[in-house]
């Protein structure tokens, strides 16, 4: 029997969420970080007259949260196997608060195979990213 | 750098393979990374928890691959035009990358195709670390504004 089935998480659960307050000094960092030097993320002055109206965290800032979820289930699983694919739907702003989740969708038996949904939202539920994830546990 | 041509959606052939790409991860790279990310999981911080797993040593977040796979370094030979916009993203971890390695990524022209009257992009890098293994398969779509 797959471990994740003996900790207890099996098809239709949810995964623990991980919760992250999101503020100009974190998207900062994220910038230096990843060499990202976009301006829309770190200039303020230079955001405002885009049409996001302000500074926005980076797309990528929500996967790490994502892979975060994965990586706290499946362990070594999800950092040798995972496969993910999402969309981007809405900007992530300085102030948010971002819950990263997933839930078991499928489990295939033959393949060892577990699928899931995964998605970050804001505080107020709006979807910020949406897609799948999976990973082969042996 | 800002005599490159830019790249517009005629320019991009399927198949195109892009120059391709070596890049070195820091070890103080990925501690930023760790940081940047709030992500503090014994694998990627602490060495004697990690001595004792299967990696035998520290390892980098997963999704440390957006730092290396993302357009601007990818595509750096390249002008991208401005106004595209990251819609989609894929990412196959096949190893953990770590801090030391160098990387050898293959850049290439995956997908295009125009949907409700917008251009889409899709650029495929595989990673490889030194040891010639792969380690990281990343796609990025994106809206291309021309």
């Amino acid at each position: 029997m797959a471990d994740f089935l003996l900790k207890g998480i099996g098809v239709g659960d949810e995964l623990r969420q991980v919760i992250k307050e999101i503020d100009q000094e974190m998207i900062n960092r994220y910038a230096r970080a990843s060499g990202d030097d976009n301006p829309l993320h770190t200039d303020p002055e230079f955001a405002q007259k885009t049409k996001f109206g302000g500074t926005i965290a980076q797309g990528m800032l929500s996967l790490a949260f994502i892979s975060q979820v994965m990586t706290d289930c499946f362990q070594e699983a999800w950092i040798d196997s995972g496969e993910m694919e999402v969309a981007f739907l809405a900007p992530i702003r300085p102030g948010e608060t971002i819950k990263a989740g997933g839930q078991v969708l499928a489990w295939d038996e033959v393949k060892g195979q577990v699928t899931c949904e995964v998605y970050c939202e804001n505080q107020n539920g709006d979807k910020i990213v949406a897609g799948r994830a999976v990973v082969i546990l042996s | 750098m800002s005599q490159a041509k830019e790249l517009t959606f005629d320019d991009l052939i399927v198949g195109l393979e892009f120059p391709p790409v070596e890049y070195e991860l820091g070890q103080n790279q990925v501690l930023e990374y760790v940081a940047a990310v709030d992500d503090l999981h014994p694998l990627y911080l602490d060495e004697e928890f990690t001595r004792g797993s299967k990696y035998g040593g520290l390892i980098s977040p997963p999704t440390i691959a957006a730092v290396f796979t993302t357009l601007r370094v990818v595509l750096k030979e390249a002008k991208i035009p401005p106004g595209a916009i990251h819609t989609k993203q894929y990412f196959k971890f096949i190893k953990p990358v770590r801090a030391g390695d160098k990387l050898d990524i293959i850049v290439t022209l995956k997908d295009k195709y125009i949907r409700r009257g917008r251009k889409y992009v899709v650029i495929e890098s595989l990673v490889k670390n030194q040891h010639g293994e792969e380690v990281v398969l990343a796609r990025i779509t994106g809206i291309w504004p021309y």
